[in-house]
């Protein structure tokens, strides 16, 4: 071997496999030529400051173990968190469904997903349908949140399809509950018995998690898909004479703000799902959802008894408040489908403005209690103006930071706040650009 | 549909057997164990359902497929945590102190070592190192000629020695030695 063969094929030496007699080529080369076997002693320094320390290895090792793709009949797998995370992008359920499901199941069986097909198809043929849906949470709360250690706050769910148009309404049955209506054309969110109502279109995100109870389907197709990602396995299923019982066990993703900021990334709860089928329609009839936290099973929802074509209303279904007069909104409306005048030039500055930017001028505004100045960005806030600088005024802010999370529209501006006496809080505030004239509105987070 | 299903089972099965060697080379990229895990899972979600619902597709090397889709994957992920921005609003109030979130020394140590070379070089002994590939099969995965991966390799080594031998460099990449 020559020196320009040798450092031609030095390579070789670094492969997965050295070939025994390449190899002893080599060797006799560098027996005889001091300057190749320098040049090869430092290629293996350096390639050996590039191997992994053995603690990382070690650590990687104990990761490694814990990562699978298959299922194992004997061994429990970790949870598929992440492909319901891909099955909702698949399903096209963007409106921030709260990821029900997102994992796969512990075994699943081709008879489970044959009954979910069954099921799906019977549901999305149902002309209507209504449930009562008990949830552990705060009563006044969106439709986003589960608190497990709350007590049960029932809704009533309602949904009727005419001809190619939805129409449904949800009603938390307490006092200040909320209400989310929809005529076909737009949704509408109010509180019970209040006075004036938000008004989005279709795609604005009012349901939360209820989006996967209000279509049954979808929350079963979910499921399906989570279980048919996984493999071949089966979910737990039993049947009596009347009813057969689908249980899936699996992780959910967690969009707990508060975690996302502090960790940047969503957390995962491990949740079990029971679905009863009733055996001769194969009808889905009840839901029920558990939390495993700190070693403890929590129910936090369940569904009463789920009927199908029952008579409903549609006048019932669609009643509004009466409109309120607002000096700022339109007739106690906020529309979030249009946006209020704002002159030419002055919109075109605002449309520059990137979201943070935004949010800066936003909270410069709030903390020197002059909200009003910055009123054409606070969208359905505008009637808060007292109480946004009354309760900001003084305050300090910093610490901006974009955060986009999956299933908004829009950006979260997450900031430290700092009160009058010292004291600090993480905060966000949420806007959204996808109103006609695209300027970052103020949606949430105050 | 049989192929669909052989295909999928064939996928699931290499996972499995490349899970160590993906996430060693995942978590030299990103610097981040738990990141590196997640994005094995996003790898395999994806090629899973461009399978699953495109049955016309046929993957030829599945093996190297998975590669590309793994450095893809965390090229995104790299560039997407770039973009979180974080701006002063003025001087009044502090700019948040962006510390390293992820401070893992070793991966650190060779993310600041590679960073001195070309990406195409630092690649190549990426794959070869942390993804444990040969170099035939780094040949595959980055459609280059084998001739191409071995010299890249080679230079990339070579390179880094001769920051290791030069004076000015010495300190430099002394706090980077393990």
């Amino acid at each position: 071997m020559t020196c320009k063969v040798f450092n031609e094929k030095i390579a070789d030496l670094f492969d997965v496999n050295v070939n025994a007699q390449d190899k002893a080529e080599f060797e006799r080369h560098m027996e005889q030529c001091s300057e190749c076997r320098t040049a090869y002693e430092e290629l293996c320094a350096v390639y050996a400051m590039l191997q992994p320390s053995a603690k990382t290895q070690h650590e990687l090792d104990e990761i490694s173990t814990n990562v699978t793709f298959a299922k194992s009949p004997t061994k429990k797998r970790k949870i598929w968190w992440a492909v319901a995370a891909s099955v909702i992008f698949l399903l096209g359920v963007f409106v921030g469904l709260n990821n029900f499901f997102t994992s796969s199941a512990t075994a699943a069986s081709q008879n489970s997903i044959a009954l979910f097909d069954k099921a799906i198809t019977y549901v999305q043929n149902v002309g209507s349908f209504q449930m009562e849906v008990f949830v552990r949470t705060n009563p006044e709360e969106n439709f986003f949140d589960i608190h497990p250690d709350k007590d049960f706050i029932k809704s009533r769910v309602q949904l009727m399809r005419q001809a190619d148009t939805v129409l449904y309404r949800i009603e938390r049955e307490v006092e200040h509950g909320r209400v989310i209506v929809c005529d076909g054309k737009a949704q509408y969110m109010f509180v019970k018995n209040g006075t004036r109502y938000v008004k989005g279109n279709l795609g604005s995100d009012f349901l939360g998690m209820y989006g996967n109870l209000l279509y049954p389907d979808r929350l079963l197709q979910m499921q399906k898909f989570a279980i048919e990602l996984a493999g071949d396995n089966t979910v737990l299923r039993s049947e009596t004479d009347s009813t057969i019982v689908v249980v899936v066990e699996g992780t959910e993703w967690d969009d707990n703000l508060q975690e996302i900021y502090a960790t940047g990334h969503r957390g995962r709860n491990h949740v079990t799902i029971e679905n009863v089928f009733s055996k001769p329609d194969g009808l889905l009839r009840s839901v029920k959802y558990w939390l495993h936290k700190d070693g403890n099973k929590i129910l936090v929802l369940y569904t009463g008894a789920i009927q199908y074509n029952p008579a409903l209303s549609r006048k019932a279904i669609t009643a509004l408040p009466d409109e309120y007069s607002h000096p700022a909104t339109e007739g106690g409306v906020y529309d979030m489908t249009k946006v209020s005048e704002i002159e030419d030039e002055e919109l075109a500055q605002l449309q520059k403005e990137s979201p943070v930017q935004t949010a800066a001028r936003l909270l410069a505004a709030f903390t020197s209690g002059r909200a009003e100045d910055v009123k054409e960005n606070l969208a359905g806030y505008v009637g808060n103006i007292d109480k946004i600088n009354k309760r900001m005024k003084g305050c300090k802010f910093r610490e901006l930071r974009e955060l986009k999370v999956e299933d908004y529209v829009g950006v979260y501006i997450v900031y430290t706040l700092e009160y009058p006496d010292g004291a600090t809080s993480q905060m966000h505030l949420a806007l959204r650009n996808d109103n006609p004239r695209h300027v970052w509105l103020l949606d949430g987070g105050l | 549909m049989k192929d669909v299903k052989t295909q999928l089972m064939q996928l699931a099965d290499l996972m499995q057997a490349e899970r160590s060697n993906m996430l060693r080379y995942a978590c030299y990229r990103l610097g981040d164990p738990e990141e590196a895990a997640d994005v094995l899972q996003d790898v395999y979600i994806s090629v899973h359902t461009q399978i699953y619902n495109d049955d016309s597709v046929k993957i030829l090397n599945l093996k190297s497929y998975l590669f590309r889709s793994l450095s893809n994957h965390c090229i995104d992920r790299l560039q997407n945590r770039s973009k979180r921005i974080v701006l002063s609003i003025d001087t009044v109030h502090d700019i948040a102190d962006v510390s390293e979130e992820y401070s893992e020394a070793d991966y650190v140590r060779v993310t600041k070592m590679l960073a001195l070379l070309p990406e195409e070089q630092a690649e190549v002994i990426r794959l070869r190192i942390y993804g444990g590939k040969s170099f035939v099969d780094i040949a595959a995965i980055l459609a280059l000629p084998l001739s191409t991966v071995k010299s890249r390799f080679i230079y990339g080594l070579n390179k880094l020695r001769k920051y290791m031998n030069e004076e000015s460099t010495v300190s430099h990449i002394k706090h980077l030695q393990p």
